[in-house]
């Protein structure tokens, strides 16, 4: 199975994992990171590497983090080299979601562009798809 | 996967997240059934309806009537999840001749003058008796948010609280 490790500014990680959770039932191997803006950089690090290694079945490890060129990105730089480890910016619920649904899937590479579809697909200008279907 | 599966569950909000992903994206349902006199009135609950379900799944809506009179053919041989959002809908509809066994209740939230069951269950006396009604009828009512949840005896959780 593959492991999901969300790292955020403040504490959006935790709530999203939570608010996933309330939507698609219990995970296993899934962990959130936060960061709060006194903290270390280099902390942020360690504590990205020892989730990773929390979630880490062998399967490979999605870490997801909430916003491109953000330090929580920007310390995931270090583990870019890894095999089976993606690094995906800009999380939202749709992609967390889409990732529980298909962990389970043998082909690591597959999934995570199934999730990155996902989160692409969701964001939508609800009054037009509305007025289209009419 | 294609042996006829038929999940049928009560829930006020009908379509939202716990269905369509929590219950849908795990089971995998190729068809959706709304049956609700309501909304087979209402084109913007409709329009609601159908940008939630997945590209991969057809949603039909049903009035109760429609219902009666369509479910056991649409249903053959699909995976389908009914959606009913109240009991007495249910039981409109199996005493009009669908055949149904179980039922799934998820939630009948808040309300005024309501009395709380569970968390997400609130009922007033009345829609107490149809529940009756429908275990009289020997059909299994369980209470459960999502599929891995473990199921919850309904009956047995109104006899305890001396709902009943």
């Amino acid at each position: 199975m593959i492991g999901v490790v969300v790292v955020s500014h403040q504490n959006l990680s935790e709530i999203l994992i939570e608010t996933a959770i309330s939507i698609m039932g219990h995970q296993e191997d899934i962990t959130p990171v936060t960061f709060f803006s006194h903290e270390d950089l280099e902390d942020l690090k360690k504590k990205i590497i020892s989730a990773i290694k929390k979630v880490d079945s062998g399967g490979g490890v999605v870490v997801f983090t909430d916003l491109l060129g953000g330090s929580c990105c920007n310390a995931c730089a270090e583990i870019l080299d890894k095999e089976k480890i993606v690094v995906i910016t800009g999380l939202n619920i749709a992609m967390l979601l889409d990732i529980m649904v298909h962990r389970k899937l043998s082909n690591f590479n597959e999934v995570v562009k199934l999730v990155m579809l996902a989160g692409v697909k969701s964001i939508k200008n609800l009054k037009e798809i509305i007025t289209k279907n009419e | 996967m294609s042996k006829q599966l038929l999940i049928a569950r009560i829930d006020d909000r009908l379509i939202h997240g716990q269905v369509v992903v929590g219950w849908g994206r795990v089971i995998g349902f190729q068809l959706y059934i709304v049956i609700n006199d309501e909304v087979a009135k209402d084109k913007t609950q409709q329009n609601l309806i159908k940008i939630a379900i997945p590209v991969e799944a057809k949603v039909l809506i049903f009035s109760i009537e429609e219902a009666i009179e369509k479910l056991t053919r649409v249903v053959k041989n699909k995976r389908a999840m009914l959606l009913f959002s109240n009991p007495t809908d249910v039981l409109k509809v199996i005493k009009g001749g669908f055949k149904i066994c179980s039922v799934n209740l998820g939630g009948l939230r808040k309300s005024e003058k309501k009395r709380e069951i569970l968390p997400t269950v609130f009922l007033d006396n009345e829609k107490i008796e149809v529940f009756k009604e429908l275990s009289l009828l020997g059909i299994e009512i369980e209470y459960r948010l999502l599929p891995g949840d473990e199921k919850v005896d309904f009956m047995e959780v109104l006899k305890n609280g001396k709902f009943i």
